[in-house]
């Protein structure tokens, strides 16, 4: 059986039958490095980063059996985020369909014509070929006049609802506040296990008065650790409202509008 | 026969553009939201309206700043910092009065800013839109005064500037004439990109339909009073500039030196090594 490197090779000088094997190993080496692997950093998919607590119990493992050298799960990580980051440098910035490869085109190297200040455009012609993705556009409502009828599938760490986005825009302590709550979150929680998901609500006995709760979903964790979670969680978020640069009269404002809340299911 | 389009078939398909870049947003694919939102502009080509290229150009900046934001090791207040592309989407209505687009686009960059700076720069940093104010305009007079560079192969100008001007704006804010610079030399760089495909033609058609944007530019940008009117009509023509490129050539190679021929294989090899690599890679990060 012809291995595929064999395959590649005997295509190539096919196909090319003036370079010598030095040029055609340069061009080989050039192909793979210059249009390949940029193609297949952006077709590859990549799985969700480690939780930063495991990686931070890693660490502190490591250290105390003595194998800081060994961190299989920082090291996971960023090569993960190393990756996102080359997949992000050649996003396809130019690219008006999701199915056309980077930089597979045909007329790449093709020099036509010069530009414009204004096109020319025939508009009945051009009428004839203008297709519109009939599939994606049925799978969606026509949001922002409407919300996509896809659900996503499983919760993400945190969530706002309407109303809490709303006023991340409009009040920019707000902003604050919530920015560095979910920082917090961030840095000790992962997706999976666990999930936030913050409202604004009336207040029960004042109802004019709103109060931002957060809710905290436990699904696999039984009562008495859903109960640990919340004492750790709410001594966390008191810890950020103690941080906050603000007058201790707007601090206590803080301490009474927000409430955290855990999901009995 | 085909009947000829109109300005309300064209804004038909452009909300439906603009649905699925809402979609996309929602379920945090930046680069489909990106690819939607160059959609947009492709189709605004049909029309005589700038407002949909501008709507187009404004997403494409949403889809990069939170792909960027994404990709950043960093995500610490992502969920908050979204809300701001969230509401920018929402309220965004095609009926809209150009001069509410560029409003609405300037408090979003202003708001979402903060959230794209480092820990270092929050506690640092104060605003300081006169000092971005100066700093542009010295950054476009650099850019006119010294044109000639963008002739010189391998050159980074243009990149440059824009690269100074996001900085400024991110860390110090600014202005709606702070916007209408960045955008502009944003569509010119997304435009200047293409000038390497005219290999021998370069310099002519560098000399011939880039200079001319960027004295357009300077002027422009440092009138007495600065014409929204003008500022979106040099950018559309950038855009339109851009596009039709991106029709003639299609997407820029990202890596692929200036010049050098590619190796003749056939597709399905190509494709062949191309998924063995990828798999390789995932089953390394598995």
């Amino acid at each position: 059986m012809v291995s595929f490197k064999d395959q590649l090779i005997s295509e190539a000088s096919l196909l090319a039958p003036a370079l010598s094997r030095e040029e055609l190993s340069e061009k080989i080496s050039n192909l793979i490095e210059n249009q390949i692997l940029p193609e297949a950093l952006i077709q590859m998919r990549l799985p969700r980063l480690p939780s930063p607590a495991s990686v931070k119990t890693e660490e502190l493992m490591a250290a105390r059996y003595g194998k800081r050298a060994y961190s299989p799960l920082h090291d996971k990580m960023r090569l993960i985020q190393d990756l996102e980051k080359i997949r992000y440098k050649l996003n396809g910035s130019d690219l008006t369909d999701v199915n056309l490869p980077i930089g597979s085109e045909k007329t790449m190297q093709t020099t036509i014509g010069i530009s414009h200040p204004e096109p020319e455009l025939d508009i009945e012609r051009v009428g004839e070929q203008l297709s519109v993705d009939m599939e994606l556009i049925q799978d969606i409502s026509p949001a922002p006049f409407g919300e996509p009828k896809e659900k996503i599938k499983s919760p993400r760490l945190i969530e706002f609802d309407s109303e809490v986005t709303q006023r991340i825009v409009s009040s920019r302590s707000f902003a604050t506040l919530i920015g560095a709550i979910e920082s917090k979150i961030r840095s000790n929680y992962s997706h999976g296990k666990i999930s936030f998901s913050f409202s604004i609500r009336a207040d029960l006995d004042i109802p004019s008065r709103e109060k931002t709760k957060i809710y905290i979903s436990l699904p696999d964790y039984s009562f008495e650790e859903k109960m640990d979670f919340w004492d750790k969680i709410e001594t966390e978020i008191k810890n950020v409202i103690e941080s906050l640069d603000v007058s201790e009269d707007e601090r206590n404002e803080i301490r009474r509008n927000l409430l955290t809340h855990v999901r009995a299911v | 026969m085909v009947e000829r389009m109109t300005e309300m078939d064209i804004s038909s398909v452009i909300k439906q553009d603009i649905g699925a870049v809402y979609s996309a947003f929602k379920n945090e694919d930046f680069r489909n939201m990106n690819i939607f939102s160059n959609r947009i502009m492709s189709n605004a080509l049909f029309s005589d309206d700038p407002k949909f290229t501008l709507i187009g150009f404004f997403l494409k900046d949403i889809a990069l700043i939170y792909d960027a934001m994404k990709a950043r090791k960093e995500l610490a207040t992502f969920t908050t910092a979204k809300s701001f592309g969230e509401v920018f989407l929402k309220s965004l209505k095609i009926e809209d009065e150009i001069d509410e687009h560029w409003k609405k686009y300037h408090e979003f960059c202003n708001s979402v800013r903060e959230h794209t700076a480092t820990i270092h720069e929050k506690k640092s940093y104060k605003e300081a839109i006169e000092f971005s104010h100066a700093s542009f305009i010295w950054l476009l007079k650099l850019l006119e005064k010294d044109k000639e560079l963008l002739l010189v192969g391998k050159n980074q100008f243009a990149r440059g500037i824009l690269n100074e001007m996001n900085r400024i704006f991110r860390v110090h804010g600014g202005g709606i004439e702070e916007i209408y610079a960045v955008s502009l030399i944003r569509g010119l760089q997304l435009y200047y990109e293409y000038m390497d495909y005219f290999e021998d033609a370069r310099t002519e058609i560098i000399t011939s339909s880039v200079f001319p944007y960027v004295d357009a530019i300077a002027k422009t940008m440092m009138a007495k009073e600065v014409n929204q009117k003008e500022v979106t009509s040099l950018l559309r023509r950038i855009i339109i500039d851009w596009r039709l490129s991106y029709i003639r050539f299609m997407e820029r190679p990202r890596i692929v030196p200036i010049g050098q021929k590619p190796l003749p294989i056939t597709e399905e090899t190509r494709q062949k090594l191309s998924e063995t690599i990828a798999k390789a890679l995932e089953e390394e990060v598995k």
